[in-house]
């Protein structure tokens, strides 16, 4: 089954000035599927797009051309996105709230009973390893303990699709290994995982496919069984010639 | 429709936890316990002194309690991006802004309430004997407040900075409690044979008329409002709001994150 499905994906930013306007082609056909099941990492220089296509599949951003489907749902779909967990790249959080009320307003968000959401919170955070905060105010928090709060109310909800946008930006080598080790727990419990990063070994390391974005443009789909340690080689390659 | 009271809660306590909320209360509540001094300079009229400077610091201060609301939650949620992470959950666009909107005007109207509290024990303190119309002002001022706090919305969403947001709302502030010199205007270009008449009235039916609000000012007044007119001042307050509110949510459905 087809997890994400995108034909002619295109994003132009305009921006408008007095009298005149920029066009940015941010996103330029993509055309991209992604099996159910699989952890699928997005490569690419910055500006490359790998935002922007994460922006859209959650509706953030709406398409300029062309349409994607998630689930076989034509995306933006509010009913989707209860199946679908986001972790922008720098997370932004209302820093007076703790780290329990922020978890609960969003578990809120999502319909959950008192009981469920109390249960979902005190589980994701015990998942993070930020139990022992649950009463402290985010704004006390550093910004490794924010990633994970990040990564917190991207689980709350068990979604079915992880858009992860960078989510290793921030953390210290033992937050990556303990990243790791999530993405590959997820994996193992059948999750569909999109993430980009400009961590070219650290995406080897836990993805089963690699796209790389180059301009807006997907140059390549690498699948990474088998490759013992060459992505970064094909990766240069692929970006540098394209130059 | 449910993910409105969340969002409203979620309000309510980002505001209580704010500086400023507290800043802004304590503010107007000195002003008021100052009222008793000014009182001092008009012997015999204490009592009404202590009423206007009161009912005017809480229009004031809950004016700038809505409009730091506002601005600071709904522009600051777009500006440091978190408001992404509330869309990026199964919310609708129009249940985000109804819900912002809804507990600015909670915070608000405690707000008031508190200020009316301190207003009303100095003047039990002075003798005063209770008029009802003290609670019809203070509804008044509540009500202007619920047509300011939608258009401050609307302004956060359209400008692009916080101050433009802030003296945007401010300006349109001033301007819905002069509307009725437009009339005025009118009259005298067309006595000088300058035709904008249709230009000045559609200026005159956009911006807010909070001079048709201002009950505050007829406190002194002996002839009681007639209930008709105030039930239209009550649908004009919530058409206008509702109508602001609306376009709010038009706006910031077609706003990228």
């Amino acid at each position: 089954m087809v997890a994400i499905k995108t034909e002619n994906l295109t994003k132009i930013y305009v921006r408008k000035h007095l009298f005149s306007s920029k066009k940015t082609n941010a996103l330029e056909n993509l055309n991209l599927e992604i099996e159910d099941g699989k952890v699928f990492g997005l490569l690419g220089l910055n500006g490359s797009g790998k935002t922007t296509l994460l922006k859209l599949l959650v509706g953030l951003l709406f398409p300029t051309r062309g349409s994607a489907h998630i689930f076989g749902q034509r995306v933006p779909h509010l009913s989707l996105l209860s199946r679908i967990g986001y972790l922008p790249e720098f997370p932004c959080f209302l820093m007076y709230l703790t780290a329990g009320e922020i978890l609960n307003f969003y578990g809120k968000l999502y319909g959950f009973s008192r009981k469920e959401r109390e249960k979902r919170v005190e589980e994701t955070l015990d998942l993070v390893e930020l139990k022992e905060n649950r009463n402290d105010r985010l704004a006390d928090f550093s910004k490794g303990m924010l990633e994970r709060i990040g990564m917190a109310q991207v689980l709350l909800h068990d979604p079915d699709l992880l858009l992860l946008d960078e989510p290793t930006s921030g953390l210290d080598p033992l937050g990556v290994k303990k990243l790791r080790q999530t993405i590959l727990r997820l994996k193992a419990e059948g999750k569909t995982i999109l993430l980009s990063s400009h961590l070219v070994t650290e995406v080897e390391r836990v993805c089963d496919q690699v796209g790389i974005l180059h301009q807006g443009r997907l140059k390549k789909i690498v699948d990474v069984k088998g490759l013992e340690g060459r992505m970064e080689d094909i990766f240069s390659e692929t970006v540098s010639g394209e130059g | 429709m449910k993910k409105i009271i969340p969002i409203i809660e979620y309000t309510l306590k980002e505001n209580i936890r704010h500086k400023i909320f507290y800043t802004i209360l304590l503010f107007a509540l000195v002003i008021i316990v100052s009222s008793v001094l000014f009182s001092m300079l008009s012997p015999g009229e204490e009592t009404r002194v202590i009423l206007d400077i009161g009912l005017g610091a809480i229009e004031i201060f809950a004016f700038l309690s809505a409009i730091s609301a506002a601005v600071g939650l709904v522009l600051g949620e777009m500006e440091n991006k978190s408001v992404s992470l509330i869309l990026a959950r199964p919310v609708r666009r129009f249940e985000y802004i109804w819900g912002r909107y809804s507990g600015i005007l909670f915070i608000s109207l405690i707000n008031i309430l508190v200020m009316s509290l301190g207003l009303l024990f100095l003047l039990y303190i002075k003798g005063w004997e209770f008029n009802f119309r003290f609670l019809l002002a203070i509804t008044f001022i509540f009500l202007k407040v619920v047509i300011i706090s939608a258009l401050a919305i609307l302004i956060s969403l359209i400008s692009t900075s916080a101050i433009s947001s802030v003296s945007g709302t401010f300006f349109l502030w001033i301007l819905g409690h002069v509307t009725d010199h437009l009339k005025y205007l009118n009259y005298v270009l067309v006595q000088k044979g300058v035709k904008i008449t249709i230009f000045l009235k559609a200026i005159y039916y956009l911006l807010p008329n909070f001079q048709y609000l201002n009950v505050k000012d007829y406190m002194g007044y002996p002839n009681p409002l007639a209930g008709t007119t105030i039930f239209w001042q009550v649908a004009y307050s919530l058409i206008y709001a509702s109508v602001a509110t609306w376009l709010s949510v038009l706006v910031f459905s077609r706003k990228e994150f």
